[in-house]
């Protein structure tokens, strides 16, 4: 009984009783100690109670805070028999009973321990446990010092700094700069003198939403078009170089309404100059005229601005209808230069043709004057350029046949070599993914670890170490039972458990005897320690306060 | 502590990966340019949005390589962030489009340095509710109504001012009985009580 009272006044004191270190025994417990236990058990089991954890002090409302606590420790499913007299005059045993079922139902956290550490919903809510935790340990910060304290913090957060720095999720339009070697030449040229970082386009504040979020569309065009895109890319360039000139012709002044996109902004910029030069101009204009024509209107002022307008539109076609002349005439001009060098390289070809027949044509005609000398001398140097043709050929021979076995030799060395090569590189291909793999389970391992190591932490706190045991046993059992070596072992022992089971039972025949005399004597106890007399005189002086507390309230009434 | 979950693949588009290709190609994009790039993506990620305004830049004719590779390291270095992906993932990916060395473990030291900065700048996009700053109240007693009723009893007026997006102020304002005004506060408490239940249960 005496460990039993232990690990009960241990697990209450874990609750947040305080309770005397000289108490070491249920029985020991006064009124207070039981209502607080009891109810801090039921707080626990169920977080919704209520009651108080002390006793008031009248009398009337004593009995009633009694009889509800009873009713919730009922509420709770203790089987027994309880009410307000079990806790206002208690008795060990049936004390010791309720606090074992109570202890018996406080939820247990060892209960968490899940065979999956990597259910991925588990590990969203520990984090988010753990981001709770931290946020509820933050220091408060007046809502006036926050974004000072922000300016200051290494990373900023909602919870501890407000919303000051906080902001929606908006994008601007953005696609992204194709590579200059892929554009068309217009659209190179473009890209090499005027394109701006995306930065400058969007601003800084809308940069990573803006960027992600073309991210995620290309991921999705991607997923659409796995194939084409590069077809796409070019039919996009097409469609988009008539579009860019009909803005620049027509109508200049709708570009900056028309979006977004990498030209037209750079585009805007340049009109905004335009326009705020020509206001310039007519700011001079009528700053000289001034003093002439006394009164300026603001209908001139636009009047004129139009005209200027309308000028520069002109003079940008002109000066667009220049550039295309010239681009065609050197397009001309350089087709031209290319022909006339094809035809030049043609008639050197011709002319060194003609040259070598020459030559040849002049040696005959030398030879003709002294013909026979001449064939024979012909003929006796064919002969030597025959022998001499012969004497090469083995020669030749000679040289040759080492040399192509050499030849046979390393073309199947070189052979052998790019096999033993595809060889090592398949295995390096599969080494990479084996090490991929490898990294993948070791970071899983070391989550489960690191979640292994924080149930440690948590569970080095808990006493119940009775359960430890007997879940270890269920699990060697298992173990057991699964192995087929072991599984004999098992059997073998069994048996011998078994035989020992009769010496036993022999020996609990004598037991039993002995065991009926402690009973007897137990009870005796039992009867003695209820404290029948005590708590009758203990209910009796509280009979009498009620009464007299009666009596004064109608003392009061009266 | 437990780490994040984390993905061990990252997920690029074919636009941002063959920029990547082309920035970390050694034949293809010069040094001095790669650097010009890797300087330029943690200075717009690192400048606050607050003090900062658009200047106009003088251009570089560097063949638009800084423009195009400049947004898909950003994205890079965004993303890499987003999605929990530590040092060894980025240098994979990276390693797949055939990166040298020396450019590889540059960038990804500039990443882990960044990575605080991002992280939180990443955080502070979205939407929030507003906070609760402040409040101000009074106490109406009705003894006597216009129409001539008895009673009426008090009146809770009930200012909340609120913090919202970007330092923006708001107001909350209601008004309600004593009991209405302890049901409101019990409920306070117990929603209080749940979450601290929650962060200390695991």
């Amino acid at each position: 009984m005496e460990e039993v009272d232990k690990i009960l006044i241990l697990t209450l004191n874990h609750l947040g009783c305080d309770i005397d270190e000289k108490v070491k025994s249920v029985g020991g417990f006064g009124i207070e100690e039981v209502v607080s236990g009891v109810v801090r058990c039921i707080r626990t089991i169920n977080s919704d109670c209520e009651l108080p954890t002390s006793l008031p002090q009248n009398m009337a409302q004593r009995f009633r805070v009694a009889a509800s606590i009873a009713q919730a420790v009922k509420d709770v499913g203790y089987p027994g028999d309880v009410g307000y007299q079990s806790l206002l005059y208690p008795n060990e045993t049936d004390l010791r009973k309720i606090f074992m079922f109570l202890i018996e139902k406080l939820p247990k956290d060892t209960a968490a321990v899940s065979d999956e550490p990597l259910n991925k919903a588990a590990l969203i809510h520990q984090e988010a446990r753990r981001k709770l935790c931290a946020s509820l340990t933050q220091s408060w910060i007046p809502a006036h010092c926050r974004h000072v304290a922000r300016s200051y913090a290494t990373r900023a957060s909602v919870t501890n700094h407000g919303t000051y720095h906080t902001r929606q999720f908006m994008s601007k339009p953005y696609s992204s700069v194709e590579s200059p070697s892929k554009v068309s030449p217009g659209l190179r040229t473009y890209y090499e003198n005027y394109s701006r970082r995306i930065t400058k386009m969007v601003g800084y504040e809308y940069l990573i939403a803006t960027l992600l979020n073309s991210h995620a569309i290309q991921l999705q065009r991607d997923q659409i078009l796995p194939k084409n895109t590069e077809e796409e890319g070019k039919s996009e360039a097409h469609t988009l170089e008539p579009l860019v000139t009909e803005d620049v012709q027509l109508n200049p002044l709708d570009v900056p309404l028309s979006g977004w996109s990498p030209l037209s902004s750079f585009e805007t910029a340049q009109h905004m100059i335009d326009i705020k030069e020509s206001e310039r101009e007519v700011n001079l204009g009528t700053d000289v005229s001034a003093p002439e024509a006394g009164v300026t209107t603001e209908e001139q002022i636009r009047l004129k601005r139009e005209e200027q307008l309308s000028r520069l539109q002109t003079e940008i076609g002109n000066v667009t209808n220049k550039t295309e002349e010239c681009t065609q005439g050197i397009q001309d001009a350089v087709d031209a230069l290319a022909k006339l060098t094809d035809d030049l390289i043609k008639e050197e070809r011709l002319k060194e043709e003609t040259v070598t027949e020459l030559k040849m044509k002049q040696r005959t005609s030398s030879l003709l004057p002294e013909s026979a000398a001449n064939i024979q001398r012909l003929q006796g140097a064919l002969k030597n350029s025959e022998e001499k043709m012969v004497r090469l050929q083995q020669q030749w021979q000679a040289h040759k046949k080492p040399l192509e076995e050499q030849l046979s030799q390393l073309t199947l060395e070189a052979s052998n070599k790019k096999v033993n090569k595809e060889e090592i590189l398949a295995e390096m291909s599969e080494l990479r993914d084996k090490m991929k793999a490898m990294v993948q389970d070791a970071s899983r391992k070391e989550t489960a670890l690191a979640q292994l190591k924080g149930q440690v932490e948590k569970m080095n706190k808990d006493i119940n170490r009775s359960v430890y045991t007997k879940r270890i046993i269920d699990i060697s059992a298992k173990e057991a039972a699964n192995n087929e070596r072991v599984r004999q072992v098992y059997r073998a022992v069994a048996a011998v458990h078994e035989g020992c089971g009769e010496l036993v039972d022999i020996v609990r025949d004598t037991g039993t005897v002995q065991r009926e005399i402690a009973d007897l004597r137990e009870q005796v106890d039992l009867e003695k320690s209820k404290k029948v007399e005590e708590n009758l005189t203990q209910l009796k002086t509280d009979l009498n306060q009620v009464k007299k507390e009666n009596a004064s309230l109608k003392q009061q009434l009266l | 502590m437990l780490s994040t979950p984390r993905q061990l693949l990252m997920d690029l588009s074919l636009k941002i990966s063959s920029a990547l290709r082309l920035l970390g190609d050694n034949s293809k994009t010069e040094y001095a340019t790669y650097q010009e790039v890797l300087r330029k993506v943690s200075e717009d990620l690192k400048k606050d949005c607050k003090s900062s305004t658009l200047i106009p830049e003088i251009n570089v004719r560097d063949g638009g390589v800084v423009t195009h590779c400049h947004a898909a390291l950003a994205t890079l270095f965004i993303e890499s962030v987003r999605g929990g992906h530590n040092a060894s993932v980025v240098t994979s990916a990276l390693e797949d489009l055939n990166w040298p060395a020396d450019r590889l473990t540059e960038t990804v030291q500039e990443l882990e340095s960044n990575r605080q900065l991002i992280q939180s700048r990443l955080a502070s996009l979205g939407t929030y509710p507003p906070h609760i700053v402040d409040v101000d109240w009074k106490l109406n007693y009705r003894v006597r109504s216009s129409a001539g009723e008895e009673g009426g009893g008090a009146m809770y007026l009930v200012t909340l001012h609120t913090q919202e997006m970007e330092g923006k102020r708001g107001k909350v304002t209601f008004s309600c009985s004593l009991a209405e005004l302890t049901h409101l506060v019990t409920r306070l408490r117990q929603a209080t009580r749940c979450i601290q239940k929650y962060a200390n249960n695991s």
